[in-house]
């Protein structure tokens, strides 16, 4: 990088584009899903780091602690069932009922 | 050793991990475009050195002096700190992985923690260099990019949940000590395949690379960065793919050692492990050279409603199994 | 468009009887249009089977795994406990011989002082402290 040629012109400088100058600020509005992703990312890494103490610890806490697991788990499930029934991730929905935003 | 008793100073285990690490990621280059070229009945590169085995060198010394373009529209400081973020990130996680029996650089008890906990900070630099870059294809490959680290973040996980259930520490040591008994692809092979998926995914590979479909987005959140922040991108994504063969080997192939409970010695077992990584390695190439890509919904749907979903139930299965039968690992 | 048709039409009529393109005798065959794909390799039944089955073996095979794991842990828990006697009363020996030579030099170096006590416990209980500084024997 320290020996390499550096002439750098407005063209070269430009953000790629296919040829053409930008036509607006990169940084504009996507599509909610992906927020919607982040958060379930959120609640699900949660569960799953939560349920990493109980397997490590499984010989001492015994059947108890499994039960008290399966608890846990059933309420998480309820949680990812509705999830599912409201279409959260149902992406080709979202893009097709919405035909103001952009699709990827 | 004696090799390095000359000099003034011995490198020190950490330096030759790295180096070891590089060189072996810049081989690994040239071996995915042979095994390519030889599936498509290419002949590859061939030029460079006996059978091109001097290619990665060429190609690295033609990244390292060509022009390093900076936008003009981009925040620099990030566009350049990204690609050192991700590299050095994705060669951090080679600090807890055993080569042989005793022969980890830092044998922690939480290996398996701190691995889970490098990869996942790998989502930094590709949102990073994504938004920096101040292009709309950087931008959009890097929305994708991380939607589909983090979602595949999950079943990845998971699936580490259960071995860990199974063998009851959170060491790889005691994980692939534990394997002397019986490699954990047998018992767990159905989970096994759901790995397989997860591990593609989660190191941007075909049929999941959608954050660099070639078609849509040009190469995704790399697209502004060249020469060597690029040559880095580069080194990162291979490092990730030779971690996650070598952490597949580890978890389910029983690392390093030989089949059959076979006696070996360090420096065989250390060969072992870098044999059967590989061969996840060609099932990599592999599966690139035969699977078209995926649409990126498929992808999320693929994810949330399959992978997940299989992962909890086989979860919950196997602790039943643990519990009923009262064989927790003590 | 129409109107040439329906002259044309009237025209046809008035010189030919009325005939229509019918499919031939017996009618055309069904279009094919489902992909034929050949049903290779073993069948769903067959894989789910040999699955379950290696994964049931391997199951058992980790069962043991277990159980034996489980053993050697036992087996070391139960060797320290029946070491630990022997090591603590090795301890006491060592600790007693280096008391004794300890209040030996004591009484050597402090000889010329009138009135100390050799081996005065420095702490204001009786109770017994045990040493936390040895001396080494000297090279």
């Amino acid at each position: 990088m320290l020996v390499a040629t550096n002439n750098p012109d407005n063209a070269k400088m430009a953000p790629y584009e296919c040829g053409m100058p930008p036509a607006s600020d990169a940084r504009h509005k996507f599509q909610i899903s992906f927020f919607l992703v982040a958060i379930l990312f959120l609640v699900f890494d949660c569960e799953i780091l939560f349920l990493y103490p109980l397997v490590v610890s499984l010989y001492h806490i015994s059947s108890f602690g499994f039960w008290i697991s399966m608890i846990f788990i059933l309420l998480l499930t309820i949680g990812f069932v509705y999830e599912l029934g409201k279409g959260a991730l149902d992406y080709a929905k979202d893009s097709s009922s919405s035909k103001n935003s952009p699709k990827y | 050793m004696a090799l390095w008793s000359k000099g003034d100073k011995e490198p020190s285990l950490e330096d030759q991990g790295v180096g070891g690490r590089v060189g072996s990621i810049a081989f690994m280059t040239l071996a995915e475009r042979k095994v390519m070229a030889s599936m498509q009945r290419r002949i590859g590169p061939n030029v460079v050195g006996f059978y091109g085995i001097l290619q990665p060198f060429a190609d690295g010394l033609k990244l390292l002096l060509k022009e390093a373009v900076i936008p003009s529209h981009a925040n620099k400081v990030i566009f350049l700190i990204s690609p050192f973020i991700t590299l050095s990130l994705a060669l951090m996680g080679w600090a807890v992985i055993p080569f042989a029996k005793g022969t980890a650089l830092a044998d922690i008890s939480l290996g398996v923690l701190f691995l889970m906990a490098i990869s996942s900070l790998g989502v930094y630099g590709v949102l990073l260099a994504g938004w920096s870059a101040n292009s709309k294809y950087a931008f959009l490959g890097s929305l994708r990019s991380s939607a589909q680290l983090v979602s595949y973040e999950l079943p990845l996980a998971m699936v580490i949940l259960i071995i860990v259930s199974i063998t009851g520490s959170l060491s790889f040591l005691q994980i692939v000590e534990f394997q002397q008994g019986v490699w954990l692809i047998i018992p767990l092979l159905p989970l096994s395949l759901v790995w397989f998926i997860v591990i593609l995914a989660e190191t941007n590979r075909a049929p999941f690379d959608l954050p660099e479909a070639e078609q849509e987005l040009v190469a995704g959140f790399m697209v502004e960065h060249s020469a060597l922040p690029f040559a880095f991108f580069y080194l990162a994504e291979y490092g990730s793919i030779l971690l996650m063969s070598t952490l597949t080997t580890l978890l389910f192939l029983g690392g390093y050692l030989l089949p059959f409970g076979l006696p070996s010695t360090p420096l065989l077992e250390s060969l072992i492990l870098g044999l059967k990584s590989s061969a996840i390695f060609f099932f990599f190439v592999w599966v690139r050279a035969t699977l078209p890509r995926v649409r990126f919904d498929q992808l999320m749907v693929i994810c949330w409603t399959t992978l997940l979903p299989i992962g909890f139930a086989f979860f919950i299965f196997t602790l039943s199994i643990l519990v009923a039968f009262e064989i927790t690992p003590s | 468009m129409l109107l040439y048709f329906n002259s044309y039409n009237k025209f046809m009529m008035a010189s030919t009887p009325k005939t229509q393109d019918l499919p031939r005798p017996g009618g055309f065959p069904s279009i094919q249009y489902k992909r034929n794909l050949p049903r290779r390799g073993p069948s769903g039944l067959t894989l789910l089977t040999g699955i379950t089955a290696i994964s049931a073996l391997g199951f058992y095979w980790m069962t043991q795994t277990i159980l034996e794991s489980r053993e050697l842990k036992r087996e070391k828990n139960w060797s320290r406990i029946h070491l630990i006697p022997m090591l603590q009363a090795e301890f006491d020996r060592d600790t007693y011989r280096r008391t004794q030579a300890s209040l030996q030099r004591e009484a050597e170096i402090m000889k010329d002082v009138p009135d100390w006590k050799v081996g005065e416990s420095v702490y204001n209980s009786k109770r017994y402290v045990p040493p936390s500084v040895f001396v080494l024997p000297e090279k």
